[in-house]
């Protein structure tokens, strides 16, 4: 063999071993986005586009029960294996994820946004000055109503204050008709329900320091009002979230007031289509006329990424694509009425677009644009969930009154939590 | 000369080693492990400590375990009765000569156990619902009144065993039918030749011989209804106010929403001792016969 024969064999050599390294550099990176409902059609709606500007990316959404996917995250931190690149996770439960030290730091990607998100939004990222997500959605509350039974009942909409609330709430009463809804026995949700009125007073139940509040006498009225309007009032609706006694009490018009986030819209429509044109939607009352004008929330969600994901850069990408960018912020409230935590999408004109169901009223518009909502304190949640559930059933069983709720509440969450 | 000896002899070892390393591997290995972690304060998240009997004093110490078992108990006690008298009485029906469309009856009692819990979790919400459940529609109707069946801790636990033994009934009147199939008829018609009545020939003669199968049923519903979980998760998460609370209920809590995993390791192991114990006393009080 010729000295050129030999260098043509060693460079065929060589380009057959460069060659597993080309195909892999031209292979695509594969990421895993588990969420759940909404936030999959939001996904599957920008996925196209993210993969169009990321041509060495595809994203595989995968699609949970909300609960079921903070647990198998949570498991699959401690695991150090088994989680997706991303997950989306409920911001209430995200302080639990944070001591698991298998969250990527986010600080670095995150800095130059911080003040394109709502102060409270960007501080539940972290600790230390560290974040540790992406935030996603917010989820504050409004007030959905039936305009015709108002109009029926001469009550004039929009309801500034509870005062008011509850006033015209005796008047449907007095029709067999309930203005809102309590959830109870309460569970996971009727938590989140109470919490909407907690927050929307700035009545913390944790300080900022992670201690839980002691003889909290705001977060202890909030709870009897709450409790007042099912039991000494009577006019709100109780039943368990989403159970099929409330919606069939919402077909038959028994229901004309409904206060959630947003959202509560696809469900109000999907249940109850035939009652398109007759609902609106308001702000969340204030507490007094010269109450400040704010909200509460379900609380929002964060885009968090395991420290074991293998596609780590690929996956921040994907986080910071529908967590801080405006076409994808936009569309997932387009999707699902997802309020966009990345503030300049609350500047776009198709929030302020009307639904048909609610005779062309934009939610955002006229529930939404005139509130401001407050931060809220979640620690150690999955627990304080627990607690707080177990006190308001024991409360709505007629075992404890409001007050007496309460007292157990802090007992257990200072005893059980240790904070 | 002695290869050839030695190979023919490992050869059964070698195909009995995927088993045994299977078995090591995914049943032995995380039993030992899980009881060394139930000595420790395993999170997850950094090496275990090693705390000796804390966990256990934990959990005797903490209301809700209490509140578990007894949940689990009288759930126990009550399904496995329920369950086993209804599918014994069922089985008996099936093996009479007298009922008809005897192969309809059978797959009507057995399609429940084919249906998936979140189908059947989502037609018993409609059936429990308040105030528009087809049950609290029966009970109107009777004048029984209504019934918040799984919003009131009084009544939650008997939605869950309603649900439970409609879901089971089939599966454990088949076991027993199999059973009765198995009892010779030349026994049954000596009995009858004899003067027995019917309920004399079941009651002195097919029970009796059927006692393994009905210590069997027994056994194997005590263990199901002491792992309960899938349907008080499903409907009820456990309340309201821990009413449907278990046992699994509350170790899946510690262990996958809480992550104290030498936490939940050591209430798994009191709950597999119950289950033992329990078996043991069953085995022990249905009598020497049997064995």
């Amino acid at each position: 063999m010729t000295l050129i024969d030999r260098r043509a064999v060693l460079a065929g050599l060589a380009a057959a071993a460069a060659m597993p390294a080309a195909a892999n550099a031209q292979a695509r990176t594969k990421i895993t986005y588990w969420a759940w409902t909404e936030h999959v059609a939001a996904a599957n709606a920008v996925k196209g586009e993210f993969e169009k500007q990321n041509p060495g990316i595809t994203v595989e959404v995968v699609n949970l029960n909300p609960f079921d996917l903070q647990d198998k995250f949570l498991v699959a931190l401690a695991a150090g294996a088994g989680g997706p690149d991303v997950a989306l996770i409920l911001q209430r439960r995200f302080d639990g994820y944070l001591p698991t030290g298998g969250l990527l730091d986010t600080t670095a990607a995150m800095a130059p946004l911080k003040d394109s998100f709502p102060t409270s939004v960007y501080a539940s990222l972290g600790t230390g000055g560290k974040t540790f997500a992406v935030p996603y959605d917010q989820n504050p509350a409004v007030y959905f109503y039936r305009a015709d039974i108002f109009e029926a009942n001469g009550i004039k909409a929009p309801l500034e204050t509870w005062e008011d609330v509850v006033a015209a709430g005796r008047i449907l009463a007095a029709k067999g008709i309930f203005i809102g809804h309590v959830s109870s026995p309460s569970g996971v949700p009727g938590v989140a329900n109470l919490v909407q009125y907690l927050q929307s007073r700035d009545a913390q139940i944790f300080g900022a320091d992670g201690k839980v509040i002691r003889d909290n006498k705001l977060a202890r009225e909030t709870l009897q009002f709450y409790f007042d309007l099912a039991r000494k009032e009577k006019i709100v609706f109780e039943s368990r979230n989403n159970a099929p006694e409330f919606f069939q009490a919402i077909k038959e018009s028994k229901i004309a007031g409904y206060a959630v986030p947003a959202w509560a819209v696809f469900r109000l429509q999907k249940e109850a289509p035939e009652h398109a044109g007759k609902w609106r939607v308001m702000p969340w009352p204030k507490w007094g006329k010269d109450q400040p004008a704010t909200t509460g929330a379900w609380g929002g969600n964060v885009l968090a990424i395991p420290k074991v994901s293998r596609n780590k850069e690929a996956a921040l990408k994907w986080a910071m694509f529908i967590g801080a960018n405006e076409l994808t912020q936009v569309k997932i409230w387009q999707e699902g009425h997802l309020v966009p935590a990345f503030a300049p999408a609350l500047r776009s004109p198709e929030l302020l677009k009307g639904e048909d169901y609610l005779s062309g009223q934009s939610i955002y518009e006229a529930g939404l644009k005139d509130r401001t909502l407050n931060g809220f304190n979640y620690f150690d949640w999955a627990k304080a969930e627990v607690i707080i559930g177990n006190a308001l059933d024991l409360m709505f069983g007629g075992k404890t009154s409001p007050a007496e709720a309460w007292a157990e509440i802090e007992k257990q969450l200072t005893g059980q939590l240790g904070r | 000369m002695l290869w050839p000896r030695l190979r023919r002899g490992l050869t059964p070892y070698l195909f009995l080693a995927p088993f045994f390393l299977t078995f090591i591997a995914f049943w032995l290995g995380p039993i030992i492990a899980s009881l060394i972690y139930s000595f420790t304060d395993w999170r997850g998240f950094a090496s275990p400590r090693f705390i000796g009997f804390a966990n256990y004093t934990k959990l005797f110490a903490d209301p809700r375990f209490w509140v578990a078992l007894k949940n689990t108990l009288f759930y126990g006690v009550v399904y496995v009765t329920i369950l086993n008298l209804s599918a014994l009485a069922l089985a008996l029906c099936l093996d009479s000569l007298w009922l008809r469309f005897k192969n309809a009856v059978k797959v009507g009692f057995f399609l429940p156990v084919t249906i998936s819990l979140v189908v059947a979790a989502v037609i018993f919400e409609m059936i429990f619902a308040k105030g528009v459940g087809l049950l609290n529609i029966v009970q109107k109707g009777l004048g029984l009144g209504e019934i918040d069946w799984l919003g009131d801790p009084r009544f939650s636990i008997w939605a869950i065993i309603i649900l439970r033994v409609w879901r089971a009934l089939g599966y454990y009147a088949v076991i027993y039918f199999a059973g009765l199939q198995g009892i010779p008829g030349d026994v049954k018609e000596a009995a009858r030749l004899d003067g027995c009545s019917p309920w004399q020939v079941t009651r002195h003669v097919t029970l009796p011989l059927l006692k393994p199968v009905i210590l069997f049923g027994v056994i194997m519903s005590t263990i199901w209804a002491l792992e309960l979980f899938d349907e008080p998760w499903v409907l009820t998460k456990g309340g309201p106010a821990d009413s449907t609370l278990t046992i699994v209920i509350y170790l899946y809590q510690a262990g996958f929403q809480y992550v104290e995993l030498g936490y939940a390791a050591a209430v798994s192991y009191v709950l597999t001792l119950m289950i033992v114990a329990i078996a043991i006393v069953q085995k022990l009080l249905s009598g020497r016969e049997v064995a």
